[in-house]
């Protein structure tokens, strides 16, 4: 008797294409079938995700582009973007050239356009992958995420949204509606760079600074996050701390630089090991916090 | 599964399809007669499927077709025929920016696009605006020649 | 072979020939409208999907198809026991009673002596056991696509696995598992010789250098995927689209596994949407849906996914080569021996070919060894099966050749352009394995090259973690051996009633602009206008010939079977004018669209009035223009009396340049950005210097991959690649400027003294990469790709 086989089910078999018209018809939906509906933010992931088989048993696609939440609010508190909002959008947006908010910006600013063109805001945080650029810009710019159902709503900080690759706190039953970025305080600056094979790839890794400082240059906030490195996008609390408080100059940021490889655990696959990740995390941070500091005195 | 009836507006025309609810549009323009929308890879990889929706160049393999409706879709056969090809296509020909073609229709409509948005863009940015298609034969070069040559003689 | 009038066309008088015509096939090709055979839809056709193994090696128990079968949707089901046959580069071996084999000519017999017997390794559906994962196990035809995936997953494989290997140093091991049971060893070829005393140029060196290199699994990354469509008349004819460089000898195996005559084969494939030597011989997919479309009596197509052209559709063949040279104090190589081991994978396609170009055409050649030997072993691994892939097999000899001379260059303590200068082959060189070099312009290549990268300046006043390198090639236009004792083309033109021309061609349009290229030569031949010519070809049911687009042959053979059909046409069109303008025919001559007398000029005819004349006039002969031309190469086989070839050698020209590249490395990160290429070329006349261009440009941009980001990762027997996103093909973003530097030498074979230029500038690309990153930062690389993390190790190595 030997091994037997039968390969697996690839592709999309979906029994149903559904344009909700309300947020209430999109929470029947969520609540009836659960992980067999999908919301459709662009698409792209969805269909990565479904060629490789990975979604034979979802039976719902959810289209909400009725539901307009393709939106950019700039509020005195905050900004507020709709979940459906294109990437290209935020990319071109007046708001986000602001040096204070420019991680966005060049978070947005990826390759290739027609994933720019595509994807949403919206999918781009669920996914739940750490390769895309906009959570770790998002995460340094301490973006919270409004999640919706039937049974109400709740603001979920980003940096408590990620629990582990392909795994966010959304719930089955939820959906996100909005992020919201707070108005940073004057004297902010904020850079975001990532290091690439070829110009189409994924990043191998990538870094979001941000700083704000006082009167007399002392760093009164830091962020620092990172995208692709770890299994989820997140910051290095250790760095940020190492930060807060200090001048920042050459010696303050070298070592930071340190704290930042030792602080992360990186992942290793098809494009770096886990060793140059640690190497890759360095580098970059020297030259977005350069870029950040910049930033801080326009 | 239930098929929905579904029109698409295609190069300035209505088409009535009956589509499956995961169908994606790549497939969907093939299966309609829109042979110039290419397929290379599997997913969102080489942009040989790229078509514009409302103006702007997108994956049509990583589109829902049903996403796509209400929107206005351009392939290249709605750009020109072979007889009367448009300046783009002209310095595609003359530039030598198309080898064995399999590419092309993608390019040209992302380099359509462009111009439109940015009538003289530099040689960089017309680079990155293409990097989402790949081009296996001519290393780019005769394909960004081609773009700024246009760009130049609008 | 007809004899060919050598024809002095001084550039001044071209109409045609080095002119930048826009290419003939170009306005479909924009518009959208240019069809491959997956554009290609008929009534009623069915969509064909293989069932592929999940194991690396195993032995096949029981395959259970009754529920694929009975699947509503799903027309045909076919194992291994449905094909009984198996095949491999150009042989078909049927197994039942009557046995069909190759049958080899003596001198091919000959040949084998040095190149292995063509080895039928593969069944299309497999017999008994699988040997890599995503080996052919089942087929299944259906009347879409989604109903062909989900039957696959109905169909029942049961198995026992078997004991792999991965690497080939582990496959030669005493006692390891046996991947085909004839080969003992698993060793698929061992390819041995020697010409002139290796020993003694060893022991006449000053110094001897020994060093290791080894190259990656690189995919061609065609943008069209393999396949095919195969319909059935009602009377036994089989037509298949696809895509292919070779469709005369796709015709010749195809019509072998079906076991009917040749000719009630019909491939057409008129456009190929990219090549790069991946589309050079019968697939397994050809046959299965051949076999498919005769059980279901339908049209079937069959069309590789991305994921599936990463690992079944051939990739280039990975080299661990060990180098030997000597070279006395001044430089000279006085002996180089090679000692290489080639990962074959589960089957061996196209492997004893492309390990037998490396052997005696760049590392006997290169820099002309006086003495020379080789041993090279072709291994089986439970892997993807590497093929052809331009350059075959070239640029990873040229990859350890040029990388080693660099090495030998800073331990002499000599320029490494002067090093080149000084081995540099010349015009007239025979080399030790027989080869003849006729036209070569090396020297003015390394010179120019080396000028345009501003060589002198940036060696002398080095900048930080910037660097320059240079590397040069030794290739061929054609070869002779492949299928047998030939390197030939047929084309045929033919003058229609209103005077315009149809040029009938064998050689196959890959996107290399080889239609355009011969349409030229035509219409300059003829004195015709090239805008009254209409090239036909891509369909095996032309009066045309040709072995195939590959081994930078398309222009050089079928060019000189265009030019005799041009000249034969042009000769009978001039008698039936002469009749018409009542002068001698040799007092005649054509040019742009109009006959004249060269005495007078103005006393002419236009080709309308002549064809008006031929076909409804009272043309006294009453014959119609049909010229037909054919050429084979004066190359030579392997002759065993004299054990190497006799002049010119395997082709009948060889081609050369030389390739500059700067670079700057981030010693951080390792990232290696490339600043500019030059690359300089000997390519005989330019017949149309924008395709020319285009090819040297592509080549690049495959080389660079190469050299450092593309490589197929596979880890314990599975292709980690699966699409795109995980295999890095440099974007537009990524490209630095490339100079091209055309070197004209006037070859005395090819037509109006050109030579091929497909591959060429695939191959120094790698090694002058290496060479500029070791003089940028001094990382010396010896494995391909160079990624950040190489050049990191190789850099900690150092400290």
């Amino acid at each position: 008797m030997g091994e037997i086989y039968r390969k697996p089910a690839v592709g999309f078999r979906s029994e149903e294409y559904v344009r909700v018209q309300s947020v209430e018809e999109a929470f029947s939906y969520l609540k009836k079938y659960g992980e067999e509906a999908r919301i459709i933010g662009g698409g792209i992931t969805l269909h990565e995700l479904g060629v490789m088989g990975s979604l034979s048993r979802v039976k719902k696609l959810i289209d909400i582009q009725q539901l307009k939440l393709d939106y950019i609010n700039s509020e005195d508190r905050s900004i507020k973007i709709g979940a459906s909002t294109p990437v290209y959008k935020i990319r071109d947006h007046e708001v986000f050239r602001n040096v204070a908010l420019r991680a966005l910006a060049e978070a947005s600013d990826f390759v290739p356009v027609q994933v720019v063109n595509n994807a949403t805001i919206g999918g781009e945080i669920c996914t739940g992958l750490p390769i895309l650029s906009l959570p770790p810009a998002l995460l340094a710019l301490d973006s919270s995420v409004k999640c919706v159902s039937a049974d109400g709503e709740r603001i979920i900080p980003l940096d408590n949204f990620y629990v582990d690759y392909f795994l966010t706190e959304l719930r089955s039953d939820e959906l996100v509606k909005e992020i919201s970025i707070p108005v940073p305080s004057a004297k902010t600056g904020s850079a975001f760079k990532y290091e690439k094979i070829t110009a189409a790839d994924y990043p191998m890794g990538s870094v979001a600074v941000r700083f704000s400082i006082d009167q007399r240059g002392k760093c009164t906030e830091c962020r620092v996050s990172t995208g692709s490195l770890c299994r989820i996008p997140m910051r290095a609390k250790k760095t940020e701390k190492m930060l807060e408080g200090t001048d920042l100059n050459k010696q303050t940021l070298d070592k930071a630089a340190n704290e930042i490889s030792k602080e992360i655990d990186p992942i290793s696959d098809l494009r770096a090991s886990a060793d140059y990740r640690r190497r890759l995390a360095r580098v970059l941070f020297v030259e977005t916090a350069e870029i950040a500091l910049n930033r801080t005195k326009m | 599964m239930k098929c929905m009836q579904s029109k698409l507006h295609i190069n300035g025309y209505d088409y009535d399809v009956i589509l499956k609810p995961h169908e994606n549009l790549r497939e969907v323009l093939r299966r309609i007669g829109f042979k110039g929308v290419k397929k290379s890879c599997d997913v969102g990889g080489c942009g040989v499927c790229t078509v514009l929706l409302d103006g702007r160049p997108v994956y049509s393999c990583c589109t829902f077709a049903a996403w796509a409706e209400g929107k206005q879709i351009t392939t290249v056969e709605g750009l020109a025929s072979p007889e009367e090809l448009d300046l783009i296509q002209r310095n595609f020909v003359e530039k030598g920016a198309s080898q064995c073609g399999f590419c092309t229709p993608g390019l040209v409509l992302v380099a359509e696009a462009l111009l439109k948005r940015n009538p003289q863009p530099s040689e960089a940015e017309v680079r990155r605006e293409i990097a989402g298609n790949i081009c296996r034969c001519t290393g780019y070069v005769k394909v960004v020649d081609a773009i700024l040559a246009a760009s130049k003689k609008r | 072979m007809s004899e060919l009038a050598r024809t002095e066309l001084k550039r001044s008088d071209a109409v045609y020939l080095g002119k930048r015509i826009s290419r003939v096939d170009g306005p479909e090709k924009v518009a959208g409208q240019a069809k491959y055979y997956d554009d290609v839809t008929l009534p009623g056709m069915l969509i064909a999907k293989i069932l592929r193994s999940p194991v690396s090696h195993a032995r096949i128990l029981r395959i259970d198809t009754s529920k694929a079968e009975s699947m509503t949707g799903v027309r045909a089901v076919l194992t291994g026991k449905d094909i009984p046959l198996r095949f491999g580069f150009n042989i078909v071996e049927h197994f039942d009673v009557e046995k069909e084999k190759t049958i080899p000519s003596e001198e091919v017999a000959a040949l084998r002596g040095l190149m292995p017997e063509p080895r039928p390794d593969k069944p299309p559906l497999a017999i008994g056991k699988v040997r890599y994962v995503g080996d052919d196990i089942a087929a299944v035809a259906a009347v879409d696509e989604e109903t062909a995936e989900d039957a696959l997953s109905l169909i029942e494989v049961e198995y026992e696995r078997l004991p792999h290997v991965f690497e080939p140093v582990d496959a030669m091991k005493e006692g390891a598992p046996l991947i085909h049971e004839e080969c003992p060893g698993n060793i698929a070829a061992h390819l041995k010789g020697e010409w002139g005393d290796v020993e003694q140029g060893f022991k006449k060196a000053d110094f001897v250098f020994e060093d290791t290199f080894k190259t990656q699994h690189q995919a061609h990354c065609s943008m069209e995927t393999h396949g095919c469509v195969c319909n059935w008349d009602g009377q036994g004819n089989l037509t298949v689209w696809t895509s292919i460089q070779v469709p005369h000898m796709l015709k010749r195996e195809i019509a072998r596994a079906l076991r009917i005559p040749h000719s009630r084969v019909k491939i057409l494939s008129e456009y190929v949407g990219g090549a790069f030597g991946s589309k050079t011989e019968m697939g397994s997919y050809h046959v299965i849906c051949a076999y498919l479309a005769k059980k279901t009596r339908c049209p079937v197509k069959l069309r590789f996914t991305r994921e599936e052209e990463f690992f079944a559709s051939g990739c280039r063949l990975p080299f661990t080569t060990t180098l030997k040279t000597g070279v006395t104090r001044d430089g000279r190589v006085t002996a180089r021996q090679v000692t290489i081991v080639i990962d074959k994978g589960a089957y061996m396609m196209q492997g004893a070919a492309v390990a037998f170009y490396a052997l005696t055409v760049p590392m006997p050649g290169l820099y002309k060894p006086p003495a020379y030997k080789f041993d090279a072993k072709i291994v089986y691994t439970n892997k993807l099966p590497p093929t052809g892939f331009r350059g075959f097999g070239n640029p990873q000899a040229t990859f350890a050749i040029e990388s080693q001379m660099d090495i030998i260059a800073e331990k002499l303590d000599i320029d490494p352009v002067e090093l080149r200068l000084k081995n540099a082959n010349q015009p007239g060189d025979l080399t030790v394995s027989g080869f003849q070099v006729s036209s070569c312009g090396l020297t003015e290549c390394i010179q120019r090259a080396a000028k345009a990268i501003g060589w002198e300046e940036k060696r002398k006043n080095k900048l930080p973690n910037r660097g320059v390198g240079l590397a040069c090639l030794f290739h061929s236009s054609g070869e002779r051996g492949a299928y047998g004792d030939c390197d030939n083309a047929i084309a045929t033109v033919k003058m229609n009633d209103d005077g315009s021309m149809t040029l009938f061609i064998g050689a196959q349009e890959l996107g290399t602009g080889s239609l355009t290229g011969l349409t030229q030569i035509a219409a300059e031949t003829l004195g015709c206008r090239i805008e009254d010519i209409k090239a036909v070809s891509g369909n095996t049911d032309l009066p045309t010939f040709d072995l195939g687009s590959y081994a930078s042959r398309s222009l050089f053979i079928s060019g000189n079977a265009v030019k005799a059909a041009a000249d034969n046409a042009k000769n009978q069109i001039l008698k039936i004018a002469a009749e018409l303008l009542t002068v001698p025919a040799e007092e005649l001559d054509s040019r742009e669209g109009k006959i004249f007398v060269k005495s007078d000029p103005n006393k002419s005819l236009t080709f309308k009035e002549v064809a008006m004349h031929a076909y409804y006039g009272k043309w006294k002969e009453r014959d119609m223009v049909v010229g037909v031309g054919s050429w084979d190469a004066p190359s030579t086989l392997f002759d065993p009396k004299i054990g190497k070839w006799k002049p010119p050698g395997m082709a009948a020209t060889y081609t050369f340049g030389c390739q500059a590249v700067e670079v700057e490395v981030n010693p951080e990160t390792g990232n290696v950005k490339v600043l500019k290429v030059v690359t300089a070329h000997d390519v005989g006349r330019v017949i149309n210097p924008t395709l020319l261009e285009g090819q040297l440009e592509g080549a690049i941009h495959q080389g660079l991959g190469y050299a450092l980001t593309e490589e197929i990762r596979v880890e314990d027997g599975k292709t980690l690649v699966t699409d795109f996103r995980d295999y890095f093909l440099r974007r537009a973003s990524d490209m630095p400027p490339i100079e091209t530097i055309l070197v004209e030498t006037n070859d005395p074979y090819g037509a109006y003294g050109l030579k091929g230029i497909g591959e060429p500038a695939m191959v120094p690309v790698a090694p002058a990469v290496a060479n500029a990153i070791y003089h940028a930062i001094g990382a010396r690389v010896t494995q391909l790709p160079i990624t950040r993390e190489r050049v990191i190790k190789s850099l900690e190595k150092n400290d």
